[in-house]
Parts: structure tokens; C-alpha cells; sequence
């Protein structure tokens, strides 16, 4: 009790709910002033939740919020701003076309005069004090959206000191800055911390956590699960926090790797088109074979022209031991392909359309009436639903929109669509990107189990350990060739690297 | 930058004020009669009608919506003038009626757009529907009315040898320019326009500010309504039809972009000259009716075109300098 006194900002075992889930149960942490404190965790873990309800988005169910002392109550974001809580948005809050002091006095501008017209004047006098502050040189009557992202997010800094606000919650600040940028913002943060400002960092980014931070704090399924000082911990003791097990169990135990006599489900002889020079290789049944490359080194290509989605000047393709000749995704998809694209927005979903929509487009044959195409709602629905508890969606239900789904759970059905085409072969083009860690081994889990079930994979990624801890065999890839090819333990994430930058072929 | 892509950029963001010299250059060469006093006062008593609604309708669309049912609200004012002045020889009275039953529509069109949600075009549009129905049948069979002397004084009279009406669209159009522009209030539109959601996050109540610039065009439609049946010396059937297009152009041509967030009402003055001088021009030459619709649809297609090519051609602009620091900060 002693050390939370001292602490400016407590939060005491807030639970929330929306529609009967409970997504924080009992979360408590605090913080000091002149403390930079990191929240870690998944998506879903109850980050954004918590972080809406400090700044009065959201009203909590229960539990308490102190700020200095005395117990705040927060009812709208105009209380959060009252009790001196300010945030700094992963997408800016900002008026793009006003000026850069329109931008930080808009809630109090300062008035003259009878009819209390505008003081003009005066509002960038302010103004150019708080952007000394955070050290920002521009004209107070520049137009915001002349400015850099990186100078605009420090408008918003400064809006927020002259909100007079002692505790700022910076969310994932440094996702769309340079690193030159960040360094500029770490020194601003460094500055208000010394100022006295409570400061909350989230970010997925753990160099970031152990560089500005003092302590951090990991949330996981709507509970604070640990506050470490960042002097005494390791990246590793924080991953598994967030995953809730041990690093070495992150990814899963693959099924035993098929031998050479295993039946041979996929192969490719001498695909060649504008980026491809000769790519031949062989998948055999049950097995993950990772394709590992720099960005434009041919591996999404490979897979793109195998689903035929780009043309081939030459080459042939085998399904089972007989030659197919593959046009169009549509003939892929008979040919019984399936390729989850690395656009997940633009290519995987339909963002507008919901969860149930989503899974079953590729299937609608399945479940609809034969020779009619009339949909049968009821064999729509158990598939849908059997998909939910398979492959884990975590969502408000069937009929939730894609497009407000977590970035791991839209992979979540981008990949459950594809598990229920029943498909022979599956390509993988970076199915983990953008996803959080949690998420992440998810997915891991769901791949392998599908492998176990006579799935094969092919996993395009540019994560090494990604290629290390999830592939039976790894094809590596530059200049649209293949210059080598390793058994799992075969290799070490440094000969890969270095192999694809240029080093020698095996 | 090469000196074409230079050129290129400068004629983008500003076509239309290139465009409308030429035009004004053609008129004072080509046709001096232009400018004899009859022709602009005929022109101004005409273009002060709709430029009244062109005021409100400035703040609408810098807010980011675009409200379609001015001219049937003007339509319907008038009507109700009328009847009302009908009953009691009052123009006073007309007035207050018709600016009370503008408001109560716009705020009507406020509450659905902002509170309920509705599409701000289709519920504009319907309300037009409404409008304009509601107004013919208070008319009634006749389909014109016929008033006395008497009701003709507003509209008649010379202020400074300008009509009443010109005058107060003058002296509304001042305070209206003051209010956007010296006023919380005025800052507070421009913010929502750009940016609706940052504006709730700043503790302002949105609902009541969008709310409001309804409400103030709804009063300035029922000032415009009663004016535009004095001028006329009563009502007929569908007068004001078309009035909400000419507002829209000229807020349009006086630079306001229909994508929201900014503009402001110096141009919409100069707006509603030039639209208004055109309308006249038009007139005089005596283009077919149709011909001058083409012509009409065509100028607002050109300058909303054109405001989006400035957008793309400053963003582009943006991108190639934000480019230029990247390469910087690598070498």
C-alpha cells in the first residue's frame, strides 16, 4: 500500500464487459510521476479497453481510478481531459487543413473583446510555447497537414500539455516513424518524464519497451499478469508472459517430417515468367516446406503463378503424379490449391461483409441446395460454427463484420476458410504478418494440426525463426532461382540470412 | 520539380479562378451592356434571393454536408408568406412564419442527418419531395397568386439604389463572415468538417454546432423566401426549383470543397456574383433552356473535378517532399 500512495496514477481491479464477455477481469496497475510505463500484450489481451476507459470512451463496470491521490471519476472524454489524461493516438486526432496552433488550443481558444471573438494573436502565442516545449519548429500558422507524420504526432503532444495533462498514454506511437523519428520522439518523451509526466507506452515492439521504459506491465486475457522493472528482465521472460507458456514451446511440435518415399501431392518443373528463372521443386504429403527469400527474390511470385494468378511463359505443373494445367485461381481451386495471399485486407477478406459471409465463400457449393444454388442456412451456420471452435475466433459472433476484427483473428478466418475447402495443398504467403504474438501461436498450432490431418504446406515467410521453428524443409530463394535447400535441422537462421543477401549456394 | 510539372501544379489549384478571369475578361471586352445599371440590379435582386441560403449553405458543406432542399424550402417560405399576408396584411408576420417553418424543416434535416444518421443527400432530397409538395398544395389549383401592391414594397424597394434584398444579403453575408471566421463557433465548423471524431474527442458537442448551421440555414431560407415572393408580387408554382443547384455552384466555384474542412464565405460572395452573372448572361444571350442546364451541370462538374485534381496534385506534392526527407535521413 505503501508504494501504490506514491503512485500517481492507480488503477484498482477494473472489470469490464461488453455483451456478456468479460474482456478485463480485474486488471490493477500504477504508475509514478516522472515514470514511463510500458503495457505489453496481445490484441484481445484488454490493452485498448483499459486505455478507452482512462480516457472516458468506455465507462468501466467496476473497480477504481486514482490520479494523485484522489479517486477520478470518468465519465466522458471531457472528464479524462479534466482529470489531466490525454492520449496520443496511433492514428492521429488532428485537423489536417487548420493550423498547426488551430490544432493544439481547439478546445480552449482564447477569446477578446465584446463579442468574444478569437484572439488570434494570442493562440499562437500559446501555441508556440508547447511546441518549444516538445521542441518542434514550425510556425504556429502553418497548415497541419504540411508537416510530417512524426511532426504531426508532435502537435498532438503538445495539444495534450496544453490540456495541462500529467498522465499520456502513447499508443503504438512509433508504427508509422522513421528511426530517426523515434529517437527524436523517445528524447520528447525523456522530457516530459522529466518534467514529472506519468507516461503509458504500449507497443508490440520490445526494443522499444527496454529502451524508454522503466517498468512495463503484460496483460493477458483481461488480467495484469505481471509489472516487471525493465532493468530486471529479459525479451524472453516477457514473450512468455504474453503468450502465457515458455518461449521454447512458442512454436508448436511439428508432426515427423515425410521421408522421400512419402507420395508426392505437388510438383513444379521449370516455372518461368517475368520474375521466375527455372523453379522446380517437389511437396510431398504431410509436409511444411517453407519458401525463404528477400522481398521481389521470387517467392510470392512462385506461389501467385502457381494458384495462376500470373501468367507462365513455360513450365509444368503436377497434382498427384498427373500434369494440370493451372489458369485461374478457379482451376487452382478445383485442381484442390488454395492460397491465403499476403494482402489479407485487400485480397483475403470481404472486410464489409461478417464472419459467417467470409468463411463460406469458397464452399458455397457445399452448402447450398444442388442445381438451385439456394443457400441452406442451417448447414451454413454448423459449419460456421464448428470453425469458430476449431480454429479459435474470438468474436461477438458470426454475424461481426471482418472488418472490425483484431488483425490476428481476421487471419483466423482468412485461414479457416481455406482449412474448409478440404484443399490438398495449402500456399501460406506471410501468414503471420501483422499479428499479434498471442494470435500468432495460434495460428501456429492450427497449421500443424491441419498437417496432421494429410494438409500440405507451403509457408512463405520472411521471418527466419518463422522458417527455423515451422518447416520440415526450407527452399531458399533469390533472383527468382532456388540456391538451396535445408532440412529442418540442417541450418541456422544465420546461414539462411546470409545465403539470401548474397552469400554462397549450397 | 521540371518547369511543366511546376505549371502543371499551379493550373490545378487554381483552375477555376484562371477560368473565371478569362470570363470576366471576355464579358467587360465583349459586352459593355453588361454592366448598365438595369442589368445588375435585375441580376443582384435575383442572386441575393438564393445567395441569402448560399451563406448557410457555405457552413453545411464545410461541415461535409451537402443539403439539397434549400430552394423547395425558399419555395415553401414564400408560399406560406403569402397565405399568412393573406390573412393578416402583415409582411412582418409573413416573415417570422416563413422563417419558423424554414427553421423547423432544416432542423429537421439537422436532427436525422447528424443524430439519426441518415445519408445527408437522400434525406435532403426526400425533404425537397416534401417541400416542394407541400408548398404546390397550399397553393392549390391555380397554380399562381396574384398579390396586391402592397406586397410588393419589400421587394421593390431601392436601398441605395440596390434592392432590400441585396442589401441584407450584404449586411448577413458580413455577419457571416465574422462569425466563421472571428468565432469559437466558426473554428469549431472547420474542425468537424476535417475531422468529426477528433472534434468529440475534444470534449465539443458536434450534434449542437452541426445542428446550429442547419438551424442558421433554415432562417436565412425563410428570410430568401419571403423576399422571393415580394420581388415576384406573388407566388406560382415551383419558383425556387433549381435555387439549391445555383447555391451549391457557387459555393463550389468560391473554392469551398465538398469533401469538407475548408473554404470560406469571401469566396462563396464571389461565387454567387459570378453564378449569378452567368444566369444572367445566359439569359441575355437567350440560350435555350436546356442547353442551360447542360451548361450548369457542366461548370459544377468541372470545379468539384478540379478541387479533387488540387487535392491529388497536393497530396502527390506532400508524398514527393516526405520522399526527399527519407532519402536525406539514408545518405
Amino acid at each position: 500500500m505503501e508504494q501504490k500512495e506514491k503512485d500517481y496514477l492507480v488503477i484498482e481491479d477494473i472489470h469490464k464487459s461488453f455483451y456478456g464477455v468479460e474482456v478485463l477481469k480485474g486488471v490493477s496497475f500504477s504508475a509514478a510521476a516522472g515514470e514511463v510505463h510500458g503495457l505489453l500484450g496481445g490484441n484481445g489481451a484488454g490493452k485498448s479497453t483499459l486505455m478507452n476507459i482512462l480516457g472516458g470512451i468506455y465507462s468501466k463496470d467496476s473497480g477504481r481510478i486514482f490520479i494523485d491521490g484522489k479517486e477520478a471519476n470518468i465519465t466522458d472524454s471531457k472528464a479524462a481531459e479534466r482529470a489531466g489524461i490525454a492520449f496520443i493516438h496511433q492514428e492521429l486526432k488532428l485537423f489536417g487543413l487548420r493550423s498547426v496552433a488551430e490544432n493544439i488550443m481547439i478546445s480552449n481558444l482564447p477569446t477578446k473583446g465584446p463579442f468574444h471573438f478569437v484572439d488570434d494573436k494570442k493562440k499562437n502565442e500559446i501555441a508556440k510555447q508547447y511546441l518549444d516545449e516538445v521542441g518542434l519548429q514550425v510556425s504556429p500558422t502553418t497548415r497541419l497537414d504540411e508537416l510530417s507524420i512524426a511532426e504531426q504526432q508532435q502537435v498532438e503532444i503538445a495539444k495534450a500539455l496544453s490540456l495541462n495533462a500529467k498522465v499520456l498514454i502513447f499508443d503504438e506511437p512509433t508504427s508509422s516513424l522513421t528511426s530517426r523519428e523515434t529517437n527524436i520522439l523517445f528524447g520528447i518523451i525523456r522530457q516530459l518524464k522529466k518534467n514529472g509526466a506519468c507516461i503509458i507506452y504500449i507497443s508490440h515492439k520490445s526494443d522499444e519497451i527496454f529502451e524508454i521504459c522503466d517498468k512495463v506491465s503484460v496483460l493477458r486475457n483481461g488480467e495484469n499478469v505481471g509489472t516487471r522493472d525493465t532493468a530486471n528482465t529479459t525479451n524472453d521472460e516477457l514473450v512468455s508472459l504474453i503468450i502465457g507458456r515458455k518461449l521454447d514451446q512458442y512454436f508448436p511440435e511439428l508432426p515427423p517430417a515425410p521421408g522421400p518415399e512419402a507420395e508426392t501431392v505437388l510438383e513444379v518443373k521449370g516455372l518461368v515468367n517475368k520474375k521466375l528463372n527455372g523453379v522446380s521443386f517437389a511437396l510431398r504429403k504431410g509436409e511444411i516446406l517453407g519458401l525463404f527469400g528477400l522481398m521481389g527474390a521470387g517467392r510470392s511470385e512462385t506461389a501467385r503463378a502457381i494458384f495462376g494468378l500470373d501468367h507462365l511463359f513455360s513450365g509444368e505443373i503436377y497434382m498427384e503424379g498427373s500434369q494440370v494445367k493451372i489458369s485461374s485461381p478457379r482451376k487452382a481451386m478445383k485442381t484442390g490449391i488454395s492460397f491465403l495471399t499476403e494482402n489479407r485486407r485487400e485480397e483475403g477478406l470481404v472486410l464489409n461483409a461478417d464472419i459467417r459471409k467470409n468463411l463460406t465463400f469458397p464452399i458455397l457449393s457445399r452448402v447450398s441446395v444442388p442445381g438451385i444454388g439456394c443457400i441452406r442456412a442451417k448447414t451454413e451456420m454448423s459449419l460456421v460454427k464448428e470453425a469458430f471452435k476449431r480454429f479459435l475466433i474470438k468474436a461477438t459472433g458470426p454475424e461481426q463484420r471482418a472488418a472490425t476484427l483484431s488483425g490476428g483473428n481476421q487471419q483466423k478466418v482468412v485461414l479457416s476458410k481455406w482449412f474448409m475447402t478440404d484443399s490438398k495443398v495449402l500456399i501460406l504467403d506471410e501468414p503471420t504478418r501483422g499479428v499479434d504474438i498471442g494470435a500468432k501461436a495460434e495460428i501456429y498450432q492450427l497449421i500443424t494440426e491441419m498437417v496432421e490431418k494429410g494438409l500440405s504446406v507451403i509457408l512463405i515467410s520472411c521471418e527466419e525463426s518463422e522458417m527455423m521453428g515451422m518447416c520440415h524443409r526450407i527452399l531458399v530463394m533469390r533472383d527468382g532461382e532456388i540456391i538451396g535447400e535445408f532440412q529442418r535441422d540442417e541450418t541456422t537462421q544465420e546461414e539462411l540470412v546470409g545465403l539470401c543477401i548474397g552469400g554462397k549456394a549450397v | 520539380m521540371s518547369g511543366l510539372s511546376k505549371v502543371r501544379s499551379v493550373v490545378f489549384k487554381n483552375a477555376t479562378p484562371i477560368l473565371l478571369a478569362i470570363f470576366a475578361i471576355f464579358v467587360v471586352v465583349k459586352m459593355p451592356v453588361f454592366f448598365t445599371p438595369d442589368n445588375l440590379i435585375s441580376l443582384s435582386s435575383q442572386g441575393a434571393i438564393w445567395g441569402l441560403a448560399a451563406i448557410g449553405m457555405t457552413m453545411l458543406i464545410i461541415t461535409g454536408v451537402t443539403d439539397v432542399s434549400v430552394g423547395s424550402q425558399i419555395y415553401l417560405g414564400g408560399v406560406i408568406t403569402v397565405r399568412v399576408f393573406q390573412a393578416t396584411e402583415s409582411m412582418v408576420l409573413g416573415l417570422l412564419c416563413s422563417i419558423l417553418v424554414c427553421m423547423a424543416v432544416s432542423a429537421f434535416n439537422g436532427f436525422a442527418i447528424v443524430k439519426v444518421g441518415l445519408p445527408s443527400m437522400i434525406t435532403t432530397l426526400a425533404v425537397q419531395q416534401v417541400c416542394n409538395g407541400t408548398a404546390s398544395l397550399i397553393i392549390g389549383k391555380d397554380s399562381v397568386i396574384t398579390m396586391p401592391d402592397e406586397f410588393s414594397v419589400w421587394g421593390q424597394t431601392r436601398v441605395l439604389g440596390l434592392p432590400i434584398s441585396a442589401v441584407l444579403f450584404l449586411a448577413l453575408f458580413v455577419v457571416g463572415c465574422v462569425v466563421m471566421n472571428c468565432t469559437k463557433f466558426g473554428r469549431y465548423v472547420y474542425a468537424i468538417g476535417n475531422n468529426s471524431d477528433a472534434m468529440a474527442a475534444s470534449g465539443v458537442n458536434v450534434f449542437r454546432i452541426r445542428e446550429i448551421t442547419f438551424i442558421i440555414t433554415g432562417i436565412l431560407c425563410g428570410i430568401a423566401g419571403t423576399f422571393n415572393v415580394s420581388r415576384i408580387g406573388g407566388a406560382q408554382f415551383n419558383m425556387g426549383i433549381q435555387m439549391e443547384f445555383s447555391c451549391m455552384a457557387a459555393v463550389v466555384v468560391g473554392g469551398t470543397s465538398m469533401l469538407g474542412g475548408s473554404g470560406n464565405m469571401i469566396g462563396t460572395l464571389l461565387g454567387v456574383f459570378v453564378i449569378a452573372a452567368l444566369d444572367q448572361l445566359l439569359r441575355m444571350f437567350s440560350v435555350s433552356v436546356y442547353l442551360y442546364n447542360v451548361f450548369w451541370g457542366g461548370i459544377v462538374l468541372f470545379t468539384v473535378s478540379m478541387d479533387l485534381l488540387k487535392k491529388y496534385q497536393e497530396r502527390h506534392e506532400r508524398e514527393l517532399k516526405n520522399l526527399a526527407a527519407q532519402e536525406d535521413e539514408q545518405s
